[in-house]
C-alpha cells in the first residue's frame, strides 16, 4: 500500500502544473455577469452553471488526457522500466497510477468548483432530477464519468500506440459488442420493457467499467514494460469480459421474450366472443417489467406469443373466433403501429405480419366478423381495409369529426359491409359506413351536458347502455343513439346488456349484493338479493339468461373472499358454483370481448372454470 | 552479508536455464543457460539484436520468458520480480526516471520504497558526480542521467547490480565517473554485478567472467583469464576475441 500510495502522489505531483490551471479556469465563472442575457438577478446561477461547465470539461478533457497518458505514454517511451526496477508489485504500480490519475482528474474538477462554492455555497450538493436517485449529483456523474473515462482512454491509448494486430481484432470485437448489445437493447425496446431496459443499460455499463478496469490492471501486470505484451493481454482480458458480458445479455433477453404462459405469475386474460382462444397476458418471473402477452388455446394450452402487453396496441377477435389482430409498434418506440394477424383455426396458428401499418394516433378500430375486414378511425380519418391483401376498401372523413384523443369511440360491423361508428363527446353520433358503396350517413343522437361514459352493448349493436355523471343510466337505441327509457342515477351499480338485449344491473346496497334485470325496453322485471357482499363482479353468460357473477366480500377487494354464483335470470335462482373465484372481465379492454363465461381469477392466476361441470383447469399466473 | 537477510540470500545471484524468447517466429534467445555468482562481475557481450536487451528484461522479470527459467536471488524473476528488486539496483540502457521529477524528488521517492536506502551515501555520490539537484532530470545531460541512475540503482546496497549497456553514448568524463564508482563499491561490497556493454576497453578491467552472445545463443561463458589466455596467439584484447568470437573480426579482415 505504502508502495501504491508513493507512486500515486508522485503521479499527482508531476501533474501538479494541470492543478493549477484548474483552479485559474475556476475563477472564469465570476465572469459571467460580462455575458449577454444575464440580469443581475440571475448572475449566482450563470455563475453555478457556468462552473458546472467549467468543470465537466476540465474533467472529461483531463480524464481522457491522463487516463491515456499515465500508463502509455511511459511504455512508449520506454519509461516504465523505471517502475519495474523497483520493489513495487505489478498491482501497486497499476493501482499507484491510476489512483493518482483519478486523483488528479478530481482534484481538477474540485479546484475548478473550489472559487464558485466558497463564493456561492451549495455547488457541489446541487442535484439533477434523475431516477438513479443518491447519485444524481454532478460530482456523482463526474466520477462515473472519471471511473468510465480514465480506463477507456487507457485502453485505446496502449490499443493505438502498440501498432499490433491486435487493433484489428479490437475494432472487430469493439463492433461486435456493440451489434449484439445493440440487438439486446432493440429486443427489450421493441417487447415494452423500458425498466428492464434502464437496469440492462447499467448493469452494462458497470461490466464496461468493470471490464476496462481489470483489462488494465493486466495490461500493467502481465505486460509490464512491453507494450504489445500489455496490448495483447489487455485484448484478451476487455474481450472476454465483455463479449461474455453481451453474450449473457443477450442469451437473457432472448430468455425475457421467450416467456411462455406457464412463467406468467401475475396474470389477466379476455377471452375470445367464440371458440376456446383468450387472450393472457401478465408479469412474468425475473422478466422485470416486461409483460409477455399469449393467445392461449383454453382447451388444448397451445399458445401464440404476441409481444408484449405493455403498450397496448389491442387484440380483437372476429365474431366467430377464427381470427385474431393485433396492432403491434413497429420500432419499439410506439411512433407507428402494424396489424398482425393469426388464424386461429388453423394446425399451427402463427403471428404473421400484414402489409397495414398505421402512425400512432388511433381512435378506434374494429375487426369484421368474418376477420377478413380491419376498420380503422384514426384523427378523423375512417378507413376499411382488406387483412389479407391490404388494400384500401374505403378511406374518408368523418364530418365534424372529433379532435381529442380521449374521445370515446366504437366501431362495429354489422356484417361484412356495413361499419357503424360511434363517437361519444357531450353528445353521441352515430355514422353508418357501407363499404361496398362507400356511402356515409350520420346520426345524431341525445346530446348531454356531461361527457357519456361507460358504454355496454348487445352484440348486435341494436341496444346501447350509456352512462353520464348528470344524466345516469340510459337504455339507448344502438341504430339511431335515440334514448329508449333513462334509468334511475344508479351510480354503484355495473351495467351488462346480455345477448338477447334485456338488461342487467348489479350492485350493492347495505353490504348485500343486489341485481335487477330490465326487458329490452328499459322495464324493471326483478330484483334479485344475491346475499352477503361488498362488491359485485359481473362475468357473461353461462348459456342465454344464466348469468355469472362473483360477489366478493370485505373492503378489499380478494378473490379468496369471493363466492361464484351462476343466476338464472328468468327462473330468479341462485345457485353458488365455487369459492375463491372472480371473472375475468376486462373492464380497461373495453374494445374486446364481452365479459367471458370462461376465465377466471383465483388469485393472481387465471383459470379456465367451466360453470355447467364445474371443472377447473389453470391457465397462467401463480 | 548480515544475518537479516532472507533465505535466499545465499542463493547463486543468477541462475539461468534454458531461457528461449521468441518473437513470432524469430527466435531472440535460444535455450541460454547461465550462472553468475556471489560477488562476480559478469559482462555480458554481443552484438546489436544477439539477445542481451531479452535476456536482461527477462533477468529483471519484465518479460516473461516462452521457456526456461530465470532465478534472481533465488527468487523466480517473473514471480518474484518485486522482491527481487528489494535487493537489485538496475541501471538500465536508456535513463528511465520520471523526467519532470528533479534528482532530489527522485532521491526521496526511492527512499520511500527501500527499507535499507542510504541517504548520505547517496548524496555523496551526487556530489562526487557533480548532479545538480534541483534540475528536472529530463533536463540533464545523458551523461548525467546515467550516473543519476547508478546512484539510484546503488542507494539500497543491493546484492545484485544489472547494467544494461550504462555507458551507451557517454562521454569519456562520465564513463570514466562510472567505472570508478562501480569499482569502488565492488570494492567496498563484493556486490554481483551482470553487466552488459558494448564498452569492452571499460569492462575488461572489472569483469571475471563474460559471456558473448551470438544469434540468440551463448557462444561463450567462461572466465576473463581463461578467455584471454584461450586467445593469446591472436590476441590478449577483449575486443579482439569479441569480434573473433562474432565472426565480425573475419569479415572486417576480408
Amino acid at each position: 500500500m505504502t508502495g501504491m500510495l508513493t507512486l500515486a502522489t508522485r503521479e499527482v505531483m508531476e501533474r501538479r502544473t494541470v492543478l493549477i490551471a484548474a483552479l485559474a479556469a475556476g475563477l472564469m465563472p465570476f465572469a459571467s455577469p460580462l455575458f449577454p442575457g444575464v440580469t443581475a438577478a440571475r448572475v449566482a446561477d450563470a455563475r453555478d452553471v457556468m462552473a458546472l461547465v467549467v468543470a465537466a470539461v476540465l474533467g472529461i478533457s483531463v480524464a481522457l488526457l491522463v487516463g491515456a497518458s499515465v500508463v502509455g505514454r511511459d511504455l512508449a517511451e520506454g519509461r516504465l522500466g523505471f517502475d519495474f526496477a523497483r520493489p513495487l508489485g505489478g498491482l501497486a504500480i497499476c493501482g499507484g497510477k491510476f489512483l493518482g490519475a483519478i486523483a488528479v482528474v478530481l482534484l481538477v474538477v474540485m479546484l475548478a468548483l473550489a472559487p464558485t462554492s466558497v463564493v456561492g455555497g451549495g455547488i457541489f450538493s446541487t442535484s439533477i432530477p434523475s431516477s438513479i436517485g443518491p447519485i444524481a449529483t454532478p460530482l456523482g456523474f463526474m466520477l462515473i464519468a472519471i471511473l468510465l473515462l480514465v480506463p477507456l482512454a487507457h485502453a485505446v491509448g496502449i490499443a493505438f500506440r502498440s501498432r499490433s494486430g491486435w487493433l484489428t481484432l479490437d475494432l472487430v470485437a469493439c463492433a461486435v459488442v456493440l451489434l449484439v448489445a445493440a440487438t439486446a437493447a432493440r429486443r427489450l425496446l421493441v417487447n415494452q420493457a423500458p425498466r428492464l431496459l434502464t437496469v440492462m443499460a447499467v448493469l452494462s455499463g458497470l461490466l464496461v467499467i468493470l471490464a476496462l478496469w481489470i483489462a488494465s490492471v493486466v495490461q500493467v501486470t502481465r505486460g509490464r514494460t512491453s507494450l504489445r505484451s500489455g496490448h495483447r493481454a489487455m485484448s484478451i482480458a476487455l474481450w472476454s469480459m465483455l463479449l461474455g458480458g453481451v453474450a449473457v445479455l443477450d442469451g437473457y433477453t432472448r430468455w425475457v421474450i421467450a416467456a411462455g404462459p406457464e412463467d406468467v405469475i401475475t396474470a389477466s386474460g379476455f377471452s375470445a366472443p367464440r371458440g376456446d382462444w383468450a387472450v393472457v397476458y401478465g408479469t412474468a418471473a425475473g422478466r422485470g417489467d416486461f409483460e409477455p402477452m399469449f393467445l392461449v388455446d383454453t382447451a388444448s394450452d397451445r399458445f401464440v406469443r404476441l409481444g408484449s402487453a405493455t403498450f397496448w396496441g389491442g387484440v380483437e377477435f372476429s365474431d366467430d373466433g377464427s381470427r385474431a389482430v393485433r396492432l403491434e409498434t413497429v420500432d419499439g418506440e410506439g411512433d407507428r403501429f402494424e396489424l398482425q394477424v393469426v388464424d386461429l383455426d388453423t394446425e399451427r396458428p402463427a403471428m404473421r405480419e400484414t402489409t397495414l401499418s398505421f402512425p400512432v394516433e388511433r381512435f378506434g378500430s374494429a375487426l369484421s366478423p368474418d376477420g377478413r375486414r380491419f376498420a380503422l378511425l384514426q384523427g378523423g380519418s375512417l378507413s376499411v381495409f382488406e387483412v389479407d391483401s391490404g388494400k384500401t376498401l374505403a378511406a374518408m372523413r368523418l364530418p365534424d369529426p372529433p379532435a381529442a384523443e380521449n374521445v370515446l369511440t366504437r366501431l362495429a360491423f354489422q356484417g361484412a359491409d356495413r361499419l357503424r361508428v360511434y363517437t361519444v363527446t357531450a353528445s353521441l353520433e352515430i355514422h353508418e359506413l357501407a363499404v361496398g358503396s362507400r356511402a356515409l350517413t350520420t346520426i345524431s343522437g341525445p346530446a348531454a351536458s356531461c361527457a357519456w361514459s361507460a358504454l355496454s352493448w348487445t352484440p348486435e349493436h341494436d341496444r346501447l347502455l350509456g352512462w353520464s355523471e348528470c344524466a345516469g343510466l340510459s337504455l339507448l337505441d344502438g341504430r339511431t343513439g335515440t334514448t329508449l327509457v333513462d334509468i334511475l342515477p344508479r351510480k354503484r351499480f355495473h351495467g351488462l346488456l346480455l345477448s338477447d338485449g334485456r338488461l342487467v344491473l348489479t350492485g350493492t346496497e347495505a353490504a348485500t349484493g343486489m341485481l335487477e334485470l330490465f326487458t329490452r325496453d328499459g322495464v324493471l322485471v326483478r330484483t334479485l338479493d344475491l346475499g352477503p357482499g361488498d362488491r359485485v363482479v359481473v362475468g357473461g353468460e353461462a348459456e342465454p339468461g344464466r348469468l355469472v357473477l362473483a360477489l366478493v366480500s370485505g373492503p378489499e377487494f380478494r378473490t379468496d373472499r369471493s363466492r361464484l354464483l351462476l343466476v338464472d335470470l328468468d327462473a330468479g335462482q341462485v345457485e353458488e358454483l365455487a369459492e375463491g373465484l372472480v371473472p375475468a372481465a376486462s373492464p380497461t379492454r373495453w374494445r374486446s370481448a364481452r365479459p367471458s363465461p370462461r376465465l377466471f381469477y383465483r388469485g393472481t392466476a387465471l383459470v379456465r372454470f367451466d360453470p355447467r361441470t364445474r371443472q377447473e383447469h389453470p391457465l397462467a399466473g401463480r | 552479508m548480515n544475518d537479516s537477510r532472507p533465505v535466499t540470500a545465499h542463493a547463486v545471484p543468477i541462475a539461468i536455464d534454458g531461457l528461449t524468447v521468441r518473437y513470432g517466429r524469430k527466435v531472440a534467445l535460444d535455450a541460454v543457460s547461465l550462472r553468475v555468482e556471489h560477488g562476480a562481475v559478469y559482462a555480458l557481450l554481443g552484438r546489436n539484436g544477439a539477445g542481451k536487451s531479452s535476456l536482461v528484461r527477462c533477468l529483471l522479470g519484465q518479460q516473461k520468458p516462452d521457456h526456461g527459467r530465470v532465478s534472481l536471488l533465488g527468487l523466480d524473476a517473473w514471480r518474484n520480480r518485486a522482491a527481487a528488486m528489494r535487493r537489485t539496483g538496475v541501471v538500465p540502457e536508456e535513463p528511465d526516471a520520471p523526467p519532470g521529477m528533479n534528482v532530489k524528488s527522485l532521491a526521496a521517492f526511492c527512499a520511500r520504497l527501500y527499507p535499507t536506502w542510504d541517504h548520505d551515501a547517496v548524496e555523496q555520490r551526487f556530489a562526487r558526480f557533480g548532479v545538480p539537484r534541483d534540475v528536472p532530470f529530463g533536463r540533464l545531460s545523458k551523461g548525467q542521467k546515467g550516473l543519476v541512475s547508478l546512484a539510484l540503482a546503488l542507494g539500497h546496497s543491493p546484492e545484485l547490480l544489472v547494467l544494461d549497456d550504462p555507458t551507451l553514448g557517454l562521454d569519456v568524463a562520465a564513463r570514466r565517473g562510472l567505472f570508478e564508482e562501480l569499482v569502488g563499491d565492488l570494492a567496498d561490497r563484493r556486490t554481483t554485478v551482470l553487466m552488459t556493454t558494448h564498452d569492452l576497453g571499460g569492462i575488461e578491467g572489472i569483469a571475471d567472467r563474460v559471456g558473448i552472445l551470438r544469434d540468440g545463443r551463448l557462444a561463450v561463458d567462461e572466465e576473463m583469464e581463461a578467455l584471454k589466455s584461450r586467445h593469446a596467439e591472436t590476441s590478449s584484447a577483449l575486443e579482439e576475441i569479441f569480434l573473433a568470437v562474432t565472426g565480425e573480426g573475419v569479415e572486417a579482415r576480408r
